[in-house]
């Protein structure tokens, strides 16, 4: 191919452990006392140790090694992240087994497939309402038992469930002992790991039809847990607060892989609602967020400011952007950090989605930084890196250390190095779709690889739409500019063989909400200010200011505004909060027709 | 979730959990109740139904002793609380919510929280200045409990907020929590939905499910939303100007013509 290509030669780094369980058990001999994890419980943070953590994570393993797990099975694990869910996806790595986690979020419709799929003979799950689910869909898969972490509000725990507390004790030493056990199996088993045995499937978010298995291999999470020591200088004793869910790749890479393989301690808060409070109270060194997490942090600023007196929100418009940098930084910027615990971050990190430029401009005029990460579930989530987030904006950087990247002469995203994965779970055929025989990965992105190196992301190949005047268009720049304004949650651009492009919107009920009550704007419910026409003038006006900035063919020419906002429940999103495009426009047909009628 | 139970707990009585039995109250010459007799069983979720002005909330003001019934009795676990003060009623095991919120305003949540376990705090005023001994001890239990609740109902955000700030569901819910602070054996819940939207009421009603599944609870409920009342309840208590028209299943109060008449309206059915 004599495509551009921007590559990053591999990492000269002293040789150590290729596995993450094997870094686990080193971290335990180098700092045993240092805090690995800490979790609040009941309003307090208790904290493991690395020499707890390797200890436990024995037990999982010895536990799960006693119920029949082995090289190669796989074990479901459903569940919010908490400590037990790392400790036991580092006991099924150990063990040669393979992780399969799923979303805790999924409804119990579409774990079913992921069940069958998965052929686990074995599952973990948070509490009772995940026990349920399986329950449910167990009769005819292979699901023998399902072990609970947390057994609340459970009046009988029998056959097929168990406890999790019991699995460990299974694995105790002192139990081993008893049943005249080899207590260094354990040992063998993590030192004959080897890096090109997988080590977990992790499914695509599916925003594009049913979500995918990508098999990773040991190797594989190895390189991507590089990456944060070589790239963004992950260290021992960083504070991570773990938001985003351990099912979305870039999270998993960073708690479980680059947390274990640096020595860092990582927080389980309260979450939810709670999760800004968690923030405050950890400061995080590393932090990690989806644009979503992003903004709803900025918006918890803003709203502050709204409540704040006249002279506060002078001294923030102002301080934003001007001034001496000190004074700026005593007075304005630093407060507002500490207000969102964002005080010590020293790696702000944005993935799982493009970030919008304004909002890294907003964090950067505040002095976080944010670094873009570029990569896909199949790129065990990381590929390219932005080094400098100043001029960084509107480009996913360079390729991480050890990573090549190159654009087809079609235009699409190609990815290699020792992070690209092994292939799909069980679909040949989307393998060999996916990855070359020469190593090289499709990620079915659309991109430009700047004269500096830099990539920029169009859009998915998959979404590209052909108008019937023969324009080519990549909806998705399009649609996040939709949705830069407050009044929009979601926006679809649709428009294949139409003559123009039409948008389906879904509106941010709230802040919409807000607007009426403030106009005097009588409504009862969301379908009710669909309908209003001043809502739709609102819109309107918004998709002309868009429009401006866009090249003619670019330009959003009709709209028509969702009766309800998309929800997971509904189908219309991922658990990655990302639009199902074509679930979603096959239930919008009739409105899309309309739009064009 | 560890219970630390009532007093009560260990006690064995044969009869039922809550025994009312021809309870009259009158104002004046106003009859707010008449031969009122009904009673829950241990973890059952007993509702009282009734159209405004039915005498619904007069019965929870009778079976937590602020009112005093001029005849019948109300026994619980046994033992006769006609006659008995508020706060010792409290104490046997009985806590109620309130249809107008009644929380202090200018606390936190925790506080609020706290109080309920007021009637659980055994230590003196000096222990309690000094700070040592029992005073600590049961401070740290009740703050421990409190956070329980606090999980429970999904209220840790809002931990270290003054409950006047925060939205009204949310109130509800904390006032809920105060209630279920005191460890009671029974819960009396007064409109725990009143003013709440769709959304809002769903939540409430699996948060009541789940609290008596979770705690093992009995529950009186009074209740406007006829709908939620019909999924939630074991059985029902119809008034109609302080008088019991109908007390059954649901599904046998929905076709009791007496009740379609008095309170579904004619012909709705």
């Amino acid at each position: 191919m004599s495509a551009p290509v921007a590559e990053t030669p591999a990492p000269d780094l002293v040789p150590g452990p290729t596995t993450l369980p094997a870094w686990l058990l080193l971290q335990a001999e180098l700092r045993p006392k240092a805090i690995a994890m800490r979790v609040k419980e009941l309003g307090r943070w208790r904290e493991i140790s690395w020499s707890e953590h390797a200890s436990r994570v024995e037990s999982v393993g010895r536990g799960l090694a006693h119920a029949g797990v082995g090289r190669g099975d796989r074990v479901l694990l459903l569940s919010e992240n908490r400590p037990e869910w790392v400790m036991t996806d580092l006991a099924v790595q150990g063990l040669g087994a393979v992780t399969v986690g799923v979303f805790p979020s999924t409804p119990v419709a579409e774990v079913g497939p992921l069940l069958e799929r998965s052929r686990a003979r074995i599952a973990v799950v948070e509490d009772e309402e995940q026990l349920d689910k399986l329950l449910a869909l167990r009769d005819g898969t292979a699901l023998e038992r399902i072990v609970v972490i947390d057994t609340r509000g459970i009046r009988v725990l029998e056959n097929p469930a168990s406890s999790f507390e019991a699995l460990e004790a299974i694995g105790t030493v002192e139990a081993v002992e008893l049943r005249s056990g080899r207590l260094d199996e354990w040992r063998t088993a993590v030192g004959s790991l080897a890096t090109h045995d997988v080590a977990m499937v992790a499914f695509t978010p599916g925003t594009s039809g049913d979500p995918k298995g990508a098999l990773l291999t040991h190797g594989n999470l190895a390189a991507a847990a590089d990456v944060g020591i070589v790239t963004y200088d992950v260290r021992a004793g960083d504070r991570i607060v773990s938001c985003l869910p351990l099912c979305e790749i870039a999270e998993r890479v960073l708690v479980v892989a680059q947390a274990t393989r640096a020595g860092c301690t990582v927080h389980f808060g309260e979450g939810g609602d709670a999760l800004e409070n968690d923030i405050r109270e950890v400061r995080p060194t590393v932090f990690l967020g989806a644009p979503r997490l992003w903004q709803r942090l900025q918006a918890r600023v803003e709203t502050g400011l709204r409540s704040a007196g006249r002279l506060k929100r002078a001294a923030f418009r102002f301080g934003v952007g001007n001034g001496p940098r000190l004074l700026r930084n005593a007075l304005v910027t630093a407060p507002v950090r500490r207000r969102v615990g964002l005080t010590d971050v020293r790696v702000a990190l944005g993935g799982g989605a493009p970030m919008p430029t304004a909002l890294l401009e907003w964090w950067s005029s505040l002095g976080v930084d944010v670094h873009e990460i570029y990569g896909l579930t199949e790129t065990c989530g990381v590929a390219t890196f932005v080094v400098d987030a100043t001029t960084g904006a509107g480009t996913v950087g360079h390729p991480v250390p050890g990573t090549e990247v190159e654009v087809a002469p079609d235009g699409e995203v190609l990815v290699r190095g020792a992070s690209v994965f092994a292939g799909y779970l069980d679909d040949p055929d989307a393998t060999a779709a996916a990855l070359g025989a020469d190593g090289w990965c499709r990620t079915g992105d659309l991109g430009v690889l700047g004269d500096d190196g830099d990539l920029m992301i169009v859009g998915r190949r998959k979404e590209v739409l052909v108008t019937s005047g023969g324009h080519t268009v990549a909806p998705g720049p399009i649609e996040r500019r939709l949705a830069a304004s407050p009044f929009v949650r979601t926006a679809i651009v649709v428009g294949e063989s139409r003559p123009h492009l039409g948008a389906l919107v879904a509106l941010d009920g709230e802040t919409v909400g807000d607007w009426a009550s403030e106009k005097g704007i009588p409504f009862t419910t969301h379908s009710a200010l669909v309908e209003r026409p001043e809502v739709v003038e609102l819109i309107a006006a918004w998709i002309d200011e868009v429009g401006e900035d866009l090249a003619s063919e670019e330009r959003v020419r009709c709209f028509a505004l969702l009766p309800h906002e998309l929800t997971e429940d509904s189908g219309d999103l991922t658990p990655t909060l990302e639009v199902r495009r074509t679930a979603t426009l096959d239930r919008f047909a009739d409105l899309v027709e309309s739009m064009y009628s | 979730m560890t219970m630390t139970g009532s007093r009560l707990d260990r006690r064995r009585y044969e009869g039922s959990l809550l025994e009312v039995k021809d309870v009259t109250l009158q104002f004046g010459g106003v009859t707010a109740l008449r031969n009122v007799s009904f009673d829950v069983e241990e973890n059952e979720l007993f509702a009282v139904i009734g159209p405004n002005g039915a005498g619904k909330t007069s019965i929870f003001n009778c079976l937590n002793g602020v009112y005093r019934p001029q005849e019948g009795s109300i026994r619980f676990q046994g033992l006769e609380l006609v006659g008995r003060r508020p706060t010792a009623i409290a104490q046997l095991g009985m806590a109620r919510t309130f249809q107008n919120l009644g929380l202090f305003v200018n606390l936190n949540v925790i506080d609020n929280l706290m109080l309920g376990r007021h009637v659980r705090m055994r230590s003196g005023l000096l222990s309690g200045m000094a700070w040592i001994g029992r005073a600590r001890r049961e401070e740290i239990a009740n703050r421990r409990r409190v956070e329980e609740i606090m999980e429970l109902l999904a209220l840790q955000p809002f931990r270290y907020e003054p409950v006047g700030s925060l939205p009204y569901g949310i109130q509800k819910k904390i006032e809920l929590g105060r209630a279920l602070a005191m460890d009671p054996r029974i819960l009396l819940l007064d409109e725990p939905v009143a003013g709440m939207d769709l959304g809002e009421t769903a939540d409430m009603a699996r948060l009541i499910l789940e609290i008596r599944h979770e705690l093992n609870l009995s529950m009186v409920l009074v209740e406007h939303d006829l709908h939620m009342v019909m999924e939630l309840a074991d059985r029902l208590l119809v008034l109609d100007f302080g008088e019991p028209i109908a007390i059954g299943p649901p599904a046998q109060i929905q076709a009791d013509p007496r009740v379609i008449a008095a309170y579904l309206g004619q012909g709705d059915q």
